[in-house]
């Protein structure tokens, strides 16, 4: 049973009013996980989540839980709740109401409801307002009152729609540890729908990163983060320098005018290639200060802004390309620098 | 200056009905004379003193406006959800056709039933003055109900299917409490167009004698005097009115200041 | 939400047969008699002058009816919208009040006063008591513009300053002419088609357009009762038509 994934999504299409929103998608996802889809809005990851949830029927495919095809189940016949964006609390029952109502639904006894209810309300930290009035909860409150509802009949999978985008950053961040603690406490399956990609990186076991009704990359968030598969990703996790440039031969790649030493191989001779840099794996060194580095590029500080922690600076190149760079040393507008990086850190990709 | 203007306004347009009401402590048979202060009014119209077409009247109008403001509100509702849950174009032409009774006059309303009764070869009755009434009164229903959905969240129907409810379970668990304000204000104003409704009636009741008290008043007032009964009923019909709307207006003003 | 949309399916099969089908047939029986296709129906209203007099003097009746309702109304609705003391709320309560109670109780209340203070019934005593009808159907939506326009528009207009006439003529006027308009609809349209209120408040004496369609269909002329609801139709059409834009 452990290896059975417990949900397959087999080659899973969907089409509304003409429009390919998703597009022969397969995912398997693994027991326990904390799984998050992230992508911009458009990219399908709701659509993907509400088919899991039974809101949606696929075009075609299917969708198996643990091995079964619930392509055709209707989503009171799942045993999966979703937390949804908008909370989507009942305004005319109060939180205690809220939470049992899947409970008195399944006639479970007063007694036992009312002790799943309180744990489910204490594993959300809101079991001291059992009897407030849902709508005069402030959105954090709302938001774990939904997290409560959707946990207390104890489904093996959670779905969670873009729960925390109505909240404040700071609240947001304290819901991200509080999902996580929860996630471990409750030892189910969380599938987490984001278009934020810090909240993804942070969060998840797996990130499954989607854009245009296709799954573009899944990995860790390390693996997603440091390996990117291609433009997009890249782009959309963190942020990027993306330049065009050639593969000359195996770890010896030409971009912005040089040829660089990197690690990469493989890609046969004077390939096409993307070279892809972080902007905090560059440093900066003024001209004539350093001494003898092995710089990549020279350029020119073009602007320099202050962003907390670190500097974001944008460097001209002699090609003409605008390199971010961020570091915690300021350099002035106007200095001539050099620009260099470990070579373990230029991240190249097919063109 | 202006609030003088408002007073003596008000004034003028409640004088008749302060005239009614004032009459209808005499028991003088012609509205205007003045033989000396009385209840008996009060009292023949509860004892059914007016006779049988007055308390038959009364009753049809009773029964005609429950029927058609509870026929109205569940088909107006469910309406409501359906036309919300429509696409912008199939939505404006339902909407338009329900904007129709509304702005069409009543002796069209009733002219138009009314032919259609006679093209269907159908006799005519309470049966017929109930659909007409449901007719003309529906829209409001789907107007009182519509905005209660349009601030729902629409969430909330697919949350109660994700814990466990069935579609049917959902509708009464969920959608029906969300929307019970605008069905109990939509029943409310379909009680009161129904009640206040002559000129659909008059064309859609038929020779048989299905009376409601417009068509009563007006077979009455064509005959020359009003039947002195008349009087404390409309007085009493008038101060409920005025209750229900203060209480109304009471509560109105007590939730706006919570918020 | 699946397939919810069918929900509105009953609804839809009911007004097509209570309210589509119904007009269809008004039209139908203006054109369509015994003998097939006709306009004879419309020929005899034309040709026949008191048909076409009541017409055009109950169209007149409405429009003066919707004037003095306009000129009493107009300046009520302002001083409840601008009043700065007393309760405004109550005293929107009260205009709107009457319009609650049943047209005929109230039109047979008029009467009542009429009597009692000697006014004879008929032409004066028609327009009087359509006024008493229908005023509040004016005051009420043009309060509700007043009271929804931006107050500061008006203190903007004396900041760059006009005297409290310009700003009435140029600013509070102009923007209020939504809740004139539709004040019109619902004054002109109720006593265009009206029938019973003037019946009892002129004692049958003033025949209106209204009073001719229902006598006429009370007789069994349905075919020429409903070529009359087809003309009055166009007027209403016509007039809400006016309203929109």
């Amino acid at each position: 049973m452990e290896d059975v994934p417990i949900i397959k999504i087999e080659h899973v299409s969907k089409v509304f009013d003409g429009k390919e929103v998703l597009k022969d998608v397969s995912l398997d996802i693994k027991r326990g996980e904390f799984v998050t889809i992230l992508g911009p809005s458009g990219c399908g990851k709701t659509t993907l989540l509400r088919m899991i949830a039974g809101f949606e029927k696929p075009t075609q495919g299917q969708i198996l839980l643990n091995g079964r095809d619930v392509t055709d189940l209707p989503p009171y016949k799942r045993p999966l709740n979703t937390v949804f964006q908008r909370y989507a609390l009942f305004p005319h029952l109060n939180v205690y109401e809220n939470v049992a109502f899947s409970l008195q639904l399944k006639h479970v006894k007063v007694s036992e409801m009312d002790k799943r209810v309180m744990e489910a309300l204490k594993l959300v930290g809101m079991e001291h307002y059992s009897e407030r009035d849902v709508t005069k909860l402030s959105g954090g409150q709302q938001q774990r009152v939904a997290i409560a509802r959707a946990v207390v009949n104890k489904p093996e999978v959670l779905l969670l729609d873009e729960p925390l985008s109505a909240l404040d950053m700071k609240l947001r961040k304290e819901m991200q540890l509080e999902l996580m603690r929860m996630h471990k406490e409750l030892g189910i399956t969380f599938i987490f729908v984001t278009h934020d990609q810090e909240e993804a990186l942070t969060m998840s076991d797996t990130v499954v990163v989607m854009n245009d009704g296709l799954i573009q990359q899944m990995g860790t968030p390390k693996h997603i983060y440091d390996e990117p598969i291609n433009t997009f990703v890249a782009d959309f996790i963190g942020e990027s320098n993306i330049i065009e440039g050639i593969m000359i031969t195996d770890r010896l790649v030409h971009f912005l005018g040089r040829d660089t030493i990197c690690v990469d191989d493989g890609f046969g001779q004077n390939a096409p290639v993307y070279v892809i840099l972080r902007p905090e794996d560059v440093s900066l060194f003024k001209i004539g200060e350093g001494g003898n580095v092995n710089w990549f590029t020279r350029g020119t500080v073009r602007s320099c802004v202050f962003k907390g922690v670190h500097y974001e600076m944008y460097i001209e190149t002699p090609t003409g390309f605008m390199l971010q760079v961020q570091d915690y040393d300021a350099k002035n507008i106007g200095d001539e620098v050099y620009a260099t990086i470990l070579p373990d850190n230029i991240h190249v990709i097919k063109r | 200056m202006a609030n003088l203007y408002l007073w003596i306004l008000l004034a003028v347009l409640y004088a008749p009905i302060a005239i009614i009401l004032i009459f209808s402590f005499t028991e003088a048979k012609v509205l205007g004379s003045w033989s000396g202060f009385s209840t008996e009014l009060y009292s023949s119209l509860f004892r059914g003193d007016a006779g049988s077409s007055l308390n038959q009247a009364i009753f049809n109008t009773v029964v005609i406006a429950l029927v058609a403001a509870s026929v109205s509100t569940v088909l107006g509702s469910i309406a409501a959800i359906g036309i919300y849950n429509m696409k912008r174009g199939q939505r404006r032409v339902v909407s338009f056709v329900n904007s129709i009774p509304m702005i069409n006059p009543d002796i069209i309303t009733g002219i138009s039933i009314f032919l259609l009764f006679v093209f269907l070869g159908i006799g005519r009755g309470l049966g017929t003055v109930i659909c007409a009434h449901i007719a003309f009164c529906t829209p409001y229903v789907v107007l009182s109900v519509m905005p209660r959905l349009m601030k729902m969240n629409p969430s909330i129907y697919e949350a109660a299917l994700d814990l466990g409810a069935t579609p049917f379970m959902a509708l009464q668990k969920v959608l029906i409490p969300e929307l019970r304000p605008g069905m109990l204000s939509g029943f409310m104003l379909a009680l009161t167009l129904s009640i206040d409704d002559f000129a659909v009636t008059l064309f859609t009741k038929g020779s048989g004698g299905v009376d409601t008290l417009s068509t009563f008043i007006y077979a009455d007032a064509r005959k020359g005097g009003l039947t002195p009964e008349l009087r404390p009923l409309f007085a009493i019909i008038f101060i409920v009115i005025l209750l229900l709307l203060i209480i109304r207006n009471y509560r109105a003003s007590k939730t706006s200041h919570q918020v | 939400m699946g397939n919810r949309p069918t929900w509105a399916i009953p609804y839809i099969i009911f007004m097509a047969i209570f309210v589509v089908a119904p007009l269809f047939l008004v039209a139908y029986y203006s054109f369509v008699d015994d003998q097939g296709f006709t306009l004879r129906y419309f020929q005899k209203f034309f040709l026949q002058p008191d048909s076409v007099n009541t017409f055009i003097y109950s169209i007149g009746i409405a429009l003066i009816t919707t004037m003095v309702c306009i000129l009493i109304g107009y300046p009520a609705a302002y001083f409840m919208a601008n009043s700065k003391y007393g309760t405004p709320k109550v005293m929107a309560m009260l205009f709107i009040l009457p319009m609650w109670i049943n047209v005929l109780l109230r039109t047979l209340a008029t009467v009542a006063l009429f009597d009692f203070i000697n006014i004879p019934l008929g032409e004066g005593a028609l327009v009087f008591g359509m006024v008493y009808n229908f005023l509040p159907f004016m005051i009420y939506p043009i309060y509700n513009t007043l009271q929804k326009m931006d107050h500061s528009l008006v203190e903007a207009g004396y900041d760059l300053g006009a005297s409290p006439r310009r700003v009435f003529t140029d600013i509070v006027l102009p923007l209020s002419m939504p809740g004139v308009y539709s004040g019109i609809v619902m004054v002109f349209m109720p006593t265009i088609s009206t029938f019973a209120v003037a019946e009892l408040l002129t004692m049958n004496n003033v025949k209106l357009f209204g009073t001719v369609i229902q006598e006429n269909i009370n007789a069994g002329l349905l075919n020429y009762g409903s070529a009359l609801s087809l003309i009055m139709l166009l007027i209403i059409g016509f007039t809400s038509f006016l309203g929109d834009e």
